[in-house]
């Protein structure tokens, strides 16, 4: 039987967090390793469509237009080719209080789990945005020891700029991504009437896991607006690229496409049960500790069939967002930019009293056709329109704090099935005041073309087994443990007690790395 | 109406005519029928959104036109199905039409194609009415 000092299941952001801070013999990461094989062999959007390039962009089985009878069925960002896979893990549906189905999404079993898909945005939880969202065990400071070097190893781009306070005081190493021309309008506006904005609104560039030049050995990003075909954007991190150079540099051990089934805790160490995904067979192996960062649901799922509650209803939480387009009238008919990316600026709203964070996207790098429907003309008119639109157009993503909320919750059945209840959503009350922040400065809108996400959309899934200093069932230790357990230990979403309207990726990782040190420092 | 590749020939040729005022390149044509074969089974149009459809083709209805009156959140009607099937095609294949990117236009343009999208809705509402579509 194989032996490890530490075994990490998942290598998404969470996985490579402790990794990163457990690198050394005796360390073993495991995932199931899915990666996808044909590759998109375009250095951009615009040589793919350019060159008819029909398969790699609607996918060898059409697999971009399997959601073409209910649009609401995939995730706009999953349904390439060549990013579906990256949701291919154990399925789990998304109901109202009545039982309809709302969505459906599913685990990742890729190497780097949902970092392949994420937007980019490794944010700083500050201490104003844990005693907003409540329930945290412990201030930023904690999270802050870790921070830096984490950012040190991913590389962020963006600035110093009024966006500073909120974002918190790591100081970006890489200069910021190139803005589209809409954004650079909106930003020169803010920027020469800030004295009448700052109440209202603060507006700054993102913090991007994304190389603007070479960085560590990486290469600088190529902003060719490839973000919805493709995981392999050379300059753009994921957890992936860390999991590589750790195999690089040898000290981990890695066991790909494998997934845990079962554990079995004694006081000296935990008896993994494996399962081979290729051929079914079953292995062996023990370990001192136990990290488990499958990612939220599926972490949960194992936490329930481990300890047959399959009764237990578990909280979950969401950030499903908001998106409202805005139009900068003088802006229209502008030449579109060959390349960009897709967040172009981050604003908050500091006269609402609230922390809700808003993401300014440019959609340059989706397809039109996915967008002509939502125009209210013929597809014919709506395509025309969108040559003129799209260059002063860009769509604000609201992100909201999430907190646990009575009847949001999921639950595993025997046979395997996941249910997530989401009667509770919050409503999205800064519409308004963002519409006229944004009056202000020449950007227009109307409320009624806000639309809001179904839950499960945001995949900022968290809080299914809340850390507290004294856990009850289902909850675990500030250390990671769960409540009832020395050397099992949980790292990833499941334990966050409350959601931040920040995307939650670096927290995820720091988290995790919070909990490798406290093995380390454990003794035992 | 049976999906036969000739029927969805001719369906290809007439929605594809409808939506960017030209004939349809012969390799859209093979994409239309190979992306049925593959993916129709999965579509579950109504009844009445088939009779919908086949009306559209045997009388040379303006389909994109008619459209956006059978549009809806959710699950989408057959023939705004059809019609963003054709988009996706001419986006993605060599010789498209150019519609669909590649191409920008300034202000004026957006004032006339707005100004004619909405007469080309009032068209459309005046054949869903004309036919009882829905």
């Amino acid at each position: 039987m194989d032996w490890f000092e530490r075994v990490i299941v998942g290598s998404g952001p969470s996985g490579i967090g402790a990794a990163l801070w457990m690198e050394e013999n005796g360390t073993c990461i495991l995932d199931a390793g899915d990666s996808i094989d044909h590759d998109f062999p375009f250095s951009s959007l615009q040589e793919a469509i350019d060159k008819g390039a029909g398969a790699e962009l609607l996918g060898p089985d059409w697999e971009m237009l399997q959601h073409l009878a209910d649009p609401s069925r995939t995730h706009i960002k999953l349904r390439s080719a060549g990013l579906s896979f990256v949701m291919g893990g154990d399925a789990f549906r998304v109901e109202d209080l009545r039982g309809t189905l709302l969505n459906r999404g599913a685990g990742s079993l890729a190497a780097g789990g949902m970092s392949n898909v994420w937007g980019g945005q490794l944010l700083r939880y500050t201490d104003a945005d844990l005693v907003e969202a409540g329930g945290w065990p412990f201030t930023a400071a904690v999270l802050n020891k870790y921070y830096p070097d984490l950012e040190r190893h991913i590389g962020i781009s963006g600035q110093v700029d009024d966006m500073q306070e909120f974002l918190g005081d790591g100081i970006p190493l890489l200069p910021p991504t190139p803005m589209v021309p809409a954004a650079e309008q909106l930003y020169r506006r803010y920027r020469s009437r800030r004295q009448w904005c700052r109440p209202h609104l603060l507006l700054g560039r993102p913090r991007l896991a994304v190389a603007t030049e070479p960085y560590a050995g990486r290469p600088a990003y190529g902003f060719g607006e490839t973000e919805f075909f493709t995981t392999r954007q050379p300059g753009f991190y994921t957890a992936r690229q860390s999991l590589n150079e750790l195999r690089a540099r040898g000290r981990v051990a890695y066991l790909p496409g494998f997934r845990l089934f079962e554990w079995h805790e004694t006081p000296e160490h935990v008896e993994l049960g494996l399962q081979e995904l290729k051929t079914g067979l079953i292995r062996r192996v023990r370990t001192r500790h136990l990290l488990l960062g499958c990612g939220t649901t599926q972490t949960a799922r194992l936490v329930v069939q481990h300890y047959r509650a399959f009764q237990r209803l578990l909280p979950f939480m969401d950030h499903p967002p908001a998106l409202l387009p805005l139009f900068l009238p003088l802006m229209i008919g502008s030449k579109l930019p060959a390349r960009s990316f897709p967040i172009q600026l981050i604003g908050t709203l500091p006269g609402s009293g609230r922390r809700d964070m808003i993401s300014f996207y440019y959609p340059g790098g989706m397809l039109w056709s996915s967008l002509i429907v939502d125009v209210p003309l013929p597809m014919r008119s709506a395509a025309r329109v969108m040559r003129s639109l799209l260059g002063g157009m860009l769509v604000a993503q609201i992100w909201q704090t999430s907190r646990p909320a009575p009847g949001n919750c999921l639950e595993v059945r025997e046979s395997g099935e996941m249910v997530i209840s989401y009667p509770h959503r919050s409503p999205c009350t800064v519409v308004q005041p963002l519409l006229r922040a944004m009056f202000r400065l020449g950007v227009y809108s109307l409320s009624r073309l806000a639309s809001h996400s179904p839950p499960g959309w945001g995949f900022h899934y968290a809080g299914c087994l809340p850390m507290k200093h004294l856990p009850r069932e289902f909850e675990t230790h500030i250390d990671g443990r769960l409540w009832d357990s020395q050397r099992v230990r949980i790292i990833d979403g499941c334990v966050l007690p409350s959601l931040p309207a920040k995307n939650h990726a670096l927290t995820l990782m720091a988290n995790a790395a919070r909990i490798a040190d406290e093995v380390k420092r454990c003794g035992y | 109406m049976q999906n036969t590749d000739l029927n969805l020939v001719r369906e290809a040729e007439h929605l594809y005519r409808s939506l960017f005022n030209c004939e349809i390149p012969a390799g859209l044509v093979g994409g239309y029928v190979d992306v049925h074969r593959s993916l129709a089974k999965e579509w579950h149009p109504t009844p009445a959104e088939e009779r919908t459809l086949h009306l559209i083709v045997e009388l040379s209805l303006d389909a994109a036109a008619l459209e956006p009156w059978l549009r809806r959140k959710g699950s989408l009607h057959i023939v705004s199905v059809k019609l963003l099937l054709l988009a996706y095609l001419d986006e993605c294949a060599a010789g498209r039409s150019g519609v669909l990117r590649n191409t920008w236009s300034g202000r004026a343009e957006l004032v006339s194609v707005v100004v004619r999208g909405m007469i080309s809705l009032l068209h459309g509402f005046y054949l869903k009415v004309r036919h009882g579509l829905v």
